[in-house]
Order: C-alpha cells, then structure tokens, then sequence
C-alpha cells in the first residue's frame, strides 16, 4: 500500500502552524539523517542539499525528535484538538 | 482555564489508562479533579497493540465487561517464528466456554478511552479536551500547576500534578524526572486497522462467534529488536510492527516497509486477504527497562504509565492503569495530611515496589537488555528454525539420517550448543 493511500485513512484536523519545530543549521553536518528514513509519513526530506519538512500527515509519534543526532527537532503538541484524531487507535 | 485563584486538589495530564485510573481513583474519594487531554475526545491521540487486561481495571470499575465498549475476548494466544519464507506458528488456547469474565479483552481504543474517561467524568471528574500542556509551573522547587500555552489564561494550578502524558510526556521532562528518551530506550511502531466481517476473522483464526486470538511475532524485523502482530477485533485486525529505534537507524528502513513485508509474508497476507485499511498510525513504546526507570516522584508531582516508562512487552495497560492506582491512593493519603512534598510522595514508589508493576520490570530486567544487545535472537534463531525445518520436511529421496547430519552441523556453525544454552538463560525472564 501507497504511504499517500495510507494517509489518506486517516483523519486530521490541519493546524495552520508547523508543530515540527527544527533547527536545519546542522543538517549539513549530519550523514545518517535518520530523520529522513524513521518518519512513518516521510515528512522530511533531503532535497538538494536542503532539508524540506512538511507536517500535514505527522501521526505526532515523535520518533524525529528521539533520533535526530545533534538534538535539533522539538516535536510540539499541535494546540486545541487539532493535528491527527485517530478513529480507532 | 481560570487564573482567578481557582485552583483543583490534582491536575491530571493525559485521559489515558493511567490517567483516568489515577482521575477516577481521587474523585471517587471526592477529590477536586481536573483531567486534561491534548486529543479533541479521550483515545484520539492513542495507539494499542495489545489486550485489556481484567486486573487491574476490575477493581476500579466492577464488572467492566459488561458495559465497556471490548472488542473480542482472547481465548487464543499465538507467538509465531518467521523468517522470509517460512513461520512456525504455536497457538494456545483455553476454552472459554462463552461465559465471562475472561482473562484479557481487545479493545478499540479510541471507544474505550472515551468511556473509561466518561466513567471518570460520572465520579465528578473535571475532563478538558483539546488541551495540550507543555510545561509544569513551579514555585520553591515544587511543581504547583500547569501550563497548555502562553499568558495566565492558560495556566492551572494545583496541590499535586500527575503526568500521564505518556511516552512523549512534558511533565516527566519539565519537572525533571527523566529526560526526553534515547533512541535505544523507545520502540516504534506502525500499524493499520483492517476491516473484515466477524465471520471471516472467526473462520480465519478458528474461533467461535465473540472469541479473539492475538498473535506475537518474531523474525520480522531484519534481526533487529522488535517483531510483527496481529490483533482480533469485533469486525478488523489490527496488524502491525515494533521495532527498536536505535535498531531501525542501523537498519536505514522505513517503519511502513517492515510493516508491507509483514502484510505480504505467506503467513499473513491469506489472514488479511480482501480486507479493507481503515486507519494507519503510529506510536513510540517505552523500552527502557528496569534499570532506565526515571524519578517516579517530586515536590507535588508523580508519573505514572507510559510517561514513567512502565510498559514491558507485551503489557502495557495494565501496568499504566496499575500505576494510576497508586498515584491516585498516594494522592488521597498526602491530602489527609495536606503534604504534598516528595517526601509524603516517596509512598509512591514504595507501593509500585511491592507491587506487580515493579516486580515485573524487575523480572523481565536482564532478558530485555539481552534482547537490545544480542542480535542472534531476532534473526539468526527464526532463519535457522525456519531452515532445517525446512529440509526436514522436505521428503525426497535423500536418506532423512543424512539430513538430520546436516541440521546439526549447520546448527553448530551458525550458533553453537553452549552458545544457544547461553542464550536461552539469558531470556529466561521473557517466559511467560
């Protein structure tokens, strides 16, 4: 199954502020970039030379945060209900 | 929230099993209560893999089965060893004879959280959604508050603060009782409810009508710490895998793709056959340990659940809920005595000790730090199970003397006799 098929199961309710709140000034330096590959919705991504973040699908697990090797990723509560409700959980 | 003086006996944070249980057990003994969710209803920002447990929740709401949103009864417990082609499957069940209580239930827990709140809510709870706190308040080195936000209006404050904010927890962190974790100290794991009609699980995992089978998995997961399972629930399968994140790193996989291969292995995929995926998500599992436990107290705080990472594979729930109780009965005594300082609060820890909670942390202690450290367990051992059985019932024209020649040479190869005795010891604390 298609990571976007599979996001589109779930149900969210969009907070119009990025919750994923990251420091890219040691991106460069960091090799592994597991950030990159331990997201379960792919919200980050290496891009020429660039890290590009996206929040929309985040399941709030907050697995980035945890491996991030120089501590720069503070994964926030998504205020007032908002971020993803899960149905069945 | 009121900055007007307005001030509860306890903050509870987060309307989980160990929050709820903790809520429920003050307000029953006619506490001030305030229960604080982040999720926009109790259960939205919750994830389970697993059985309900009857003890401890029978003891806090009598005869739950009867009212309780459950899903199936577990009358069948499967563990499974997988390698990539192959899966030895043990299944063991006790007749339950359709008459309830049973030992375990599953459980969606979106409905249940929800209710078990709303049973917290009746006892005079004060339960607030969509409220997400990210720091404690603090004067003279005791926490006596909380704060969802910035400005007055969004704090709260209380005699005592329990954080059961669960794995991600900010009170455990702001007040100093442990630190964010490591990623050898978390499990990930991903998971999708697949809908199917109660008929086909029950012809599917040889049940009668109303029963349920969990199944636990091994060898799924390239031989790093963690395994695959499946849930029963009334008309879905939850279906899912865990792995270890410091393990995940080294692997450089994505959690989904662990999660695709178990779906298409040809143990699984015939079980999942023509359902339909309802949800996808994800959640980190306290893998701590016993020797990683934070501070499970401090001047007017106590954690419990998962955000005092009280959760052994495979209970969890029990454990959070067990833990809520105790804080809740700690909380009760320290307001006899109108003392809430970690001193007064030092019961706490004392009580978890004596009970199953510690007891069980303690026990399964050595075997989990085996179980990070030894990397034959999770692959090594399914691979070689799944081949030599492989060619031992294999029937050809080869003599089966030659075989079994065969099997005990490659055994002493990839492992060794002393060595699999060695390894076998040092997971005793895993049996069940």
């Amino acid at each position: 199954m298609k990571l976007e098929e599979r996001l589109f199961l779930d149900r969210f309710n969009v907070h119009e502020e990025n919750h994923l709140i990251v420091d890219t000034s040691k991106c460069t330096e960091c090799s592994l970039k597991p950030c990159t590959f331990v997201c379960p919705v792919d919200d980050y991504n290496w891009d020429k030379g660039k890290l590009i973040i996206s929040y929309e699908g985040c399941l709030e697990c907050g697995a980035c945060e945890v491996v991030c090797p120089f501590d720069k990723i503070r994964v926030t509560s998504p205020p007032a209900g908002k971020g993803v409700n899960f149905r069945f959980g | 929230m009121h900055a007007d003086g307005e001030k509860f006996d306890a903050i509870v944070v987060g309307a989980g099993p160990a929050g709820t249980t903790a809520a429920l057990t003050m307000a029953k003994e006619g506490m001030r209560v305030a229960l604080l969710e982040r999720g926009e209803y109790p259960g939205a920002k919750n994830v389970f893999g697993g059985v309900l447990y009857r003890w401890p929740l029978e003891e806090i709401v009598p005869k739950f089965w009867e009212t309780a949103p459950l899903e199936r009864q577990i009358v069948d417990q499967r563990f499974m060893v997988m390698s990539k082609d192959s899966g030895l499957l043990m299944s063991f069940k006790v007749d339950g004879k359709g008459k309830a209580p049973y030992n375990g239930y599953t459980a969606i827990r979106a409905k249940f959280d929800r209710w078990y709140a709303s049973r917290a809510e009746e006892a005079g709870v004060m339960l607030a959604t969509s409220i997400a706190v990210d720091d404690v308040i603090e004067e003279n080195g005791k926490v006596v508050g909380i704060r969802a936000g910035q400005g007055a209006e969004n704090e709260l404050y209380a005699d005592v603060v329990i954080g059961a904010d669960g794995v991600n927890s900010s009170v455990a962190v702001k007040a100093n009782l442990r630190s964010a974790p490591n990623p050898d100290e978390v499990a990930i794991g991903v998971k999708e409810v697949i809908e199917l009609p109660a008929e086909t699980i029950e012809a599917r995992f040889n049940l009668r009508k109303g029963e349920g089978a969990r199944m636990e998995t091994i060898g799924c997961t390239h031989g790093k710490m963690g395994g695959g399972f499946v849930y029963t629930n009334s008309n879905s399968l939850s279906v899912g895998v865990v792995i270890l994140l410091s393990h995940l790193m080294e692997l450089q996989m994505k959690p989904y793709q662990l999660l695709d291969e178990f779906k298409s292995h040809s143990m699984i995929e015939p079980l999942i056959a023509g359902g339909k995926a309802k949800e996808y998500s994800a959640h980190l599992i306290p893998e701590a340990g016993y020797s990683r436990l934070p501070r499970m107290y401090g001047n007017g705080v106590m954690i419990a659940g998962d955000a005092a990472y009280l959760c052994s594979y495979p209970e969890g729930t029990n454990l959070a809920m067990a833990s809520g109780m105790m804080v809740g009965k700690v909380a009760l005594h320290a307001k006899k005595s109108n003392d809430f300082s970690a001193k007064s609060l030092s019961i706490y820890q004392k009580m978890l000790d004596e009970s199953y909670v510690m007891k069980e942390m303690k026990r399964k202690s050595s075997s989990h730090k085996q179980l990070i450290q030894n990397q034959r367990l999770f692959g090594v051992y399914p691979d070689l199970v799944g081949e030599l059985l492989a060619d031992m019932l294999h029937i050809d024209s080869e003599p089966k003397s030659l075989k079994h020649k065969r099997a005990i040479k490659k055994f002493r190869q990839k492992v060794g006799v002393l060595r699999a005795i060695r390894d076998a010891y040092s997971v005793r604390g895993m049996a069940p």
